[in-house]
């Protein structure tokens, strides 16, 4: 069975990871385009709504045309460690992708409103997690993400733009919330 | 090219002073406090009881705080320390703070504080975020 996209023209495999979206057909659950990835020369995609399960296709063709073939697609089935491991990498590179948006600038407003942040935040809960993590390794602006996640503030007055004490009120909410062992 | 803006030529026209760091930005250096991020967002450094608003005048106001007033130009003057507040239609984007020798400093967002020669060194020219300079300030150096 074979289905179709379109595709850019560049090379195989760093072309995939650039593709805006997918427009596949077929009986099966939606993949996340944005979510691919690549491994043994496997595609896998992240499929929506369920974060245990991914979808994988096989040996694509002619992307020299602008489009390529799946022969065969199947399903893995993920453990809770391996979907968080999935997760994170996405967290990280969305994080990599947000510090090279952001550029020079000083606007609070711009930094947490480019679109890999704003795809951090639509993570959700899962997101948590590294996002502290992030904080106690990185001092950053992530206190808009993590109160938009949360829907909680535990951000004194006296702390606002003080990205250290900032990053241990989140941590110190972390641990009285259970995504932090004390 | 250095940090995306075309005409700074490391060496040439200006110099870092300090590694990239994300503790503060641009309008905390220019307001000589490097231990906070400043601008007018709910988890940010602002000033109390001005307007947070991404304005010039709020920006201006801001500055009211620590002494600062609007002035004619860049100028050195004698007696004077001076800001140079850059921005686009949108808002205020960057500061600039001028140095004795009538150089300027700027703190990159959370990239370097460097020394510019120049305030047109950091003016838009389509690939960089600060805009132009929309209004200097002054207060008397103490």
């Amino acid at each position: 069975m074979d289905y179709l996209s379109e595709a850019s023209e560049a090379q195989v495999p760093e072309w995939i990871f650039n593709l805006p979206s997918l427009a596949l057909s077929g009986d099966y659950p939606k993949p996340n385009g944005q979510t691919v990835s690549w491994s043994n020369g496997d595609i896998h995609f992240d499929i929506e709504d369920d974060p245990h399960e991914q979808l994988i296709f096989e040996s694509m063709v002619t992307p020299a045309e602008r489009h390529f073939t799946f022969r065969s697609w199947d399903f893995l089935a993920l453990d809770n460690q391996q979907v968080r491991t999935s997760e994170q990498l996405r967290f990280q590179e969305l994080t990599r992708q947000w510090q090279i948006e952001c550029g020079s600038s000083s606007s609070l407003t711009w930094i947490t409103s480019r679109p890999s942040y704003l795809q951090i935040i639509a993570m959700g809960e899962m997101a948590i997690p590294f996002i502290l993590e992030e904080l106690h390794n990185r001092p950053d602006h992530w206190s808009t993400a993590l109160s938009a996640i949360t829907n909680d503030n535990p951000i004194p007055q006296e702390h606002r733009g003080n990205l250290r004490a900032m990053a241990e009120d989140w941590i110190s909410w972390g641990k009285e919330n259970g995504y932090i062992d004390d | 090219m250095f940090r995306g803006f075309p005409y700074l030529t490391l060496g040439t026209n200006f110099i870092e002073t300090s590694p990239a760091s994300k503790l503060y930005n641009c309008i905390a250096w220019t307001a000589e406090d490097d231990s906070r991020w400043w601008w007018p967002h709910p988890y940010s450094y602002w000033p109390p009881n001005v307007a947070m608003e991404e304005t010039r005048e709020a920006f201006v106001e801001a500055y009211g705080t620590i002494g600062f007033e609007e002035c004619a130009d860049g100028s050195l003057e004698a007696g004077f320390e001076k800001i140079a507040l850059y921005g686009t239609a949108d808002g205020p984007k960057h500061a600039a703070r001028q140095l004795s020798d009538g150089s300027w400093t700027s703190k990159l967002g959370p990239f370097e504080d460097i020394t510019h020669q120049t305030l047109e060194s950091l003016h838009d020219h389509g690939l960089t975020p600060y805009g132009h300079v929309v209004a200097f300030l002054r207060r008397q150096k103490t």
